[in-house]
């Protein structure tokens, strides 16, 4: 990544632009350095954040035991587990009609419906189905909570598997009909493990989003229900602290664990073509 | 001989656009048959109506005597083999070629034993566990094969199967398709645009365009006695020539030419001062050899030499162009020059006359 | 019953009851009058909306009052910046990582959608960590003698700037960096061999050709950041609120309802008409017009 120094060979080069390099380099330290920061400082044993006094584990100690904490945890789990099962096969139903379907009437109407939580500001979302949900009454925080998601995580999880749908030739599933399998069977057979990657990734971006949404369950929340980035917001608002800096690197390298295996199943995935 | 497939004025409408136009033939036990077209002549979707995955307009597909309209595709006892193949690519060889067999109940034993029976039918014993992607275009046709051929089908259909190959490999195959069908004994229904595959490998070939059948007969039927232009200008080359019948009898059919003399030729269907057109094919007329029943002369134009043989273009008298071709048959004497008057001359035996 | 339909009922259902009516309800709820004990009374208005720019002074009197204005001024304004901000690094950056190999794009591209996974919370709480009154920024410039004291980085719009480029960027870079993929790079040494010098070339070949991501990539960050809470209540505090904080206050700390829906609809109507726009040059571009 250093050899933006370099000048040589490269001055010769038309398609070599000197200086973008530099800003590349200068971006990826913009992009990571903050990030960097807090992990460093979430081992900082002194009280006083910003002042370093050495080495310690204390802070993710306390974080664990902060039941706060934890109960913001259990209900991101439990809304971001149902939301993405649900949207998923939501998406799959929808997806299937839309790329397999005969005869399907207005299917771009449809996608677009689908889509509406991708176009409006999510803010608007937001108080909307907040005005809903107390017109209605509905008072559990956790449903609320789950309706919400479910229906933003819709699209997120349509797209991957409507790509791998329309990226599938029809001859498999002909294959399979034409070889005595019933549609049914041709379906558990063929189709679905093959778009299987696109339910995956679908339901990663589904699960990823709820996990990580602040705007709609900010202000959705309350009746006994806070998700964990409301509740972080809850302790930014009060002032930066150590255990804080404690909590957001747990959270990012459980993102990463997380992320970094579905990225190498999508890049082996994608030589692996249809 | 029996009918394995029926086909009764059969007709495919999508909205407006006609794509079969009430077709009828029938297909015999154990025949190698080509359905041969340009694209866009119906081909595909006639197969496709055979293997249940699209529905006649009107007119009824029968198999083996029965009536099949009703039954869908994992209920027809016919197999394709795709144009690209379409092999699972999640499933390896073996349980590619497994999956039919499976489908259709066949107790595990009996499917390793047939499975194996069949990778060996097309020389793939050693790959049994790869997947698709790992194979090459040839071996990925020949998987494809051997799956549609393991369940026994009534009928195999192939829809363009060589024509993501290349050109060596394709002739290869063509001999590989034509022993497979005789070993098996399975009726195989072959589409193509290719002419020259389904000369080489058919017992019958049905030419199709524009949704309607132009001819129907064996692959030297079709060649030689061509019924129509069209026919003749899509199988093979030709010399097209506009004639007038002068008479008509039981014992010949006497036409003028625009080359200025009469031709006699077998006798035809035409009457007395009818037009209509002369088919000469480039090889069958010689050039500066003996007299034969028309002898004409003119100037060589062009020439391309194909190393097998030379095709020429030589122009008549009256401005007429004839292509001419003359295979090459001894090495240092293999061309005219261009402008050299040269003498033409056919058998009026080897014309035809077409409406 | 008809398969399709059944097929897609579930999610017109969610997205019907969820989406589209909550939608109806906030239109009616902007007309509504509101209700001074918080919520609303149904009864028909226009007040929520005249109050966004006029006050009512003690004889009933309408005074024009900017302040709600200013507020939609600074949040078009800022966004407007933050996806100039935003195309001025990327396309560079994105130029940067189409030049590498293959296995180091990949690296490259994994890097730059990376923080895009991690809590949007966390990744602004780290600005604020930097930036705050006796942060790690201030702290470290001590150490090095570099300043005595210094008015807090926190709490103004170039820090809101600084967290909505941080947090929006990865949107523009993926769009350019697809459309300079797509670039054949046969075109650049074209230029050259036609007597273009680097500068020329950027001008005259790379930039119009790679204008469809730098679009896609410019409404990708301009729109979330029209709505965006976070970085206006955490690194803008109270006093520089941009729309989406201002609704958002609507419901929770003022409670009045009928104003933040008639505020809801103003965001709703501006993006609306972004999105149109966009689409109106899609076509156009599709058509050859331009």
């Amino acid at each position: 990544m250093l050899n933006f120094l370099s000048g040589g060979a490269k001055r010769h080069d038309a398609k070599h632009y000197p200086g973008f390099g530099l800003i590349g380099v200068l971006f990826f330290i913009f992009l990571y350095l903050p990030i960097l920061v807090m992990i460093a400082y979430s081992f900082n044993s002194n009280k006083i954040v910003s002042v370093w006094q050495g080495f310690s584990l204390k802070w993710y100690f306390s974080a664990l035991q902060n039941d706060g904490l934890m109960s913001a945890v259990r209900v991101s789990l439990t809304v971001a587990t149902v939301a993405t099962v649900l949207a998923t096969l939501i998406a799959i139903s929808a997806a299937l009609v839309l790329s397999r379907g005969k005869d399907v009437k207005g299917a771009k109407l449809s996608e677009t419906v689908i889509n509406l939580p991708l176009m409006l500001p999510e803010i608007v979302f937001a108080v909307a189905i907040l005005i809903l949900f107390s017109q209605l009454g509905v008072q559990n925080g956790l449903l609320k909570l789950i309706l919400a998601h479910t229906c933003f995580c819709i699209p997120f999880a349509f797209l991957p598997i409507r790509a791998r749908l329309q990226g599938m030739h029809t001859n498999f599933e002909q294959a399979a009909q034409d070889l005595y399998a019933p549609p049914w069977v041709a379906f558990k057979r063929i189709t679905l493990p093959l778009i299987m990657p696109g339910i995956f990734a679908g339901a990663m971006l589904s699960f990823v989003i709820s996990m990580d949404d602040f705007i709609t369950s900010n202000i959705v929340s309350g009746g006994g229900a806070t998700t964990l980035p409301v509740y972080i917001f809850s302790l930014v608002k009060q002032g930066v602290s150590p255990e804080l800096n404690a909590i957001s690197t747990l959270i990012i390298a459980i993102s990463l664990l997380l992320v970094t295996p579905c990225w190498l199943i999508a890049e082996r995935n994608r030589d692996a073509s249809l | 001989m029996k009918a394995v497939i029926e086909i009764k004025n059969v007709s495919k409408n999508y909205g407006d656009y006609q794509a079969i136009n009430d077709i009828s033939f029938e297909i015999f036990d154990n025949e190698f048959f080509t359905i041969l077209g340009p694209s866009g002549c119906g081909k595909t979707t006639l197969l496709r109506m055979i293997a249940g995955f699209e529905l006649p307009t009107s007119g009824t597909i029968s198999l083996q005597g029965e009536n099949i309209q009703g039954l869908p595709a994992h209920k027809r006892r016919v197999n394709t083999v795709f144009q690209n193949y379409a092999l699972f690519p999640h499933m390896n060889l073996a349980e590619n070629i497994s999956f039919g067999l499976e489908m259709l109940g066949w107790g595990a034993e009996e499917r390793a034993e047939r499975v194996n029976e069949m990778l060996k039918l097309v020389h793939m014993e050693q790959f049994a566990k790869r997947k698709p992607v790992q194979l090459s275009g040839g071996q990925q046709q020949r998987v494809a094969l051997a799956r549609a051929l393991a369940p026994k089908p009534e009928v195999l259909l192939l829809d363009e199967p060589l024509s993501a190959l290349d050109h060596k490999l394709r002739q290869t195959m063509r001999d590989e398709l034509q022993a497979l069908q005789r070993e098996t004994g399975i009726t195989f229904i072959f589409v193509t645009h290719d002419q020259e595959e389904a000369l080489a490998m058919s017992d019958r070939i049905c030419v199709l365009a524009h949704g309607e059948i132009q001819q129907l007969s064996d692959p030297v039927e079709i060649y030689e006695h061509p019924t129509n232009r069209f026919v003749a200008d899509f199988i093979g080359e030709t010399n097209f020539l506009p004639v007038t019948v002068k008479s008509s009898s039981d014992e010949a059919l006497l036409v003028e030419t625009s080359l200025g003399i009469d031709v006699r030729l077998p006798p035809n269907r035409f009457a007395e001062g009818e037009t209509a057109t002369m088919s000469i094919r480039p090889e069958k007329i010689s050039i500066n050899s003996e007299a034969l029943d028309v002898n004409l002369a003119g100037v060589v134009t062009h020439r391309r030499y194909m190393g097998g043989y030379t095709h020429y273009t030589v122009r008549l008298e009256n401005d007429t162009e004839l292509r001419v071709s003359k295979r090459n048959k001894i090495s240092d004497d293999i061309s005219f020059p261009l402008n050299e008057t040269v003498r033409l001359s056919f058998a009026a035996k080897s014309a035809r006359v077409l409406g | 019953m008809n398969k399709n339909l059944l097929g897609l009922a579930p999610a017109y259902l969610v997205m019907l009851v969820l989406m589209i009516i909550p939608l109806l309800i906030v239109v009616d709820v902007a007309f509504m009058t509101s209700d001074p004990y918080g919520g609303f009374k149904q009864v028909f208005s226009l007040e929520s909306f005249q109050q966004i720019l006029y006050n009512v002074d003690w004889d009933d009197n309408l005074v024009l009052n900017l302040q709600y204005l200013k507020i939609i001024g600074r949040t078009l304004l800022l966004s407007a910046i933050t996806a100039l901000i935003c195309v001025c690094i990327a396309f560079p950056v994105a130029y940067y990582i189409s030049r590498q190999s293959a296995s180091r794009k990949t690296v490259l591209l994994y890097l730059v959608t990376l923080p895009f996974w991690v809590s949007m919370v966390v990744r602004v709480y780290a600005w604020v960590l930097i930036l705050s009154n006796d942060g790690v920024l201030e702290s470290g410039l001590r150490l090095f003698g570099l300043v005595d004291d210094m008015d807090s980085l926190l709490y103004n719009n170039g820090a809101m700037l600084v967290g909505m480029v941080y947090s929006y960027i990865p949107l523009m870079i993926l769009p350019i960096y697809a459309s300079i993929e797509k670039l054949d790079i046969n075109l650049i040494e074209a230029a050259n061999d036609l007597y273009s010098n680097r500068l020329k070339t950027l001008y005259r070949i790379i930039l119009p050709l790679s204008k469809p991501g730098i679009v896609a990539g410019a409404i990708l960050v301009f729109v979330p950041c029209l709505g965006t809470v976070l970085e206006p209540m955490l690194l803008g505090g109270g006093k520089t609120m941009m729309m989406g904080n201002l609704i958002q206050n609507q419901f929770t700390i003022s409670r009045n309802w009928s104003f933040g829906a008639s505020l809801a609809l103003v965001l709703l109507a501006i993006v609306l008409i972004f999105l149109m726009l966009q689409a109106l040059r899609a076509k156009r571009v599709q058509a050859g017009e331009v």
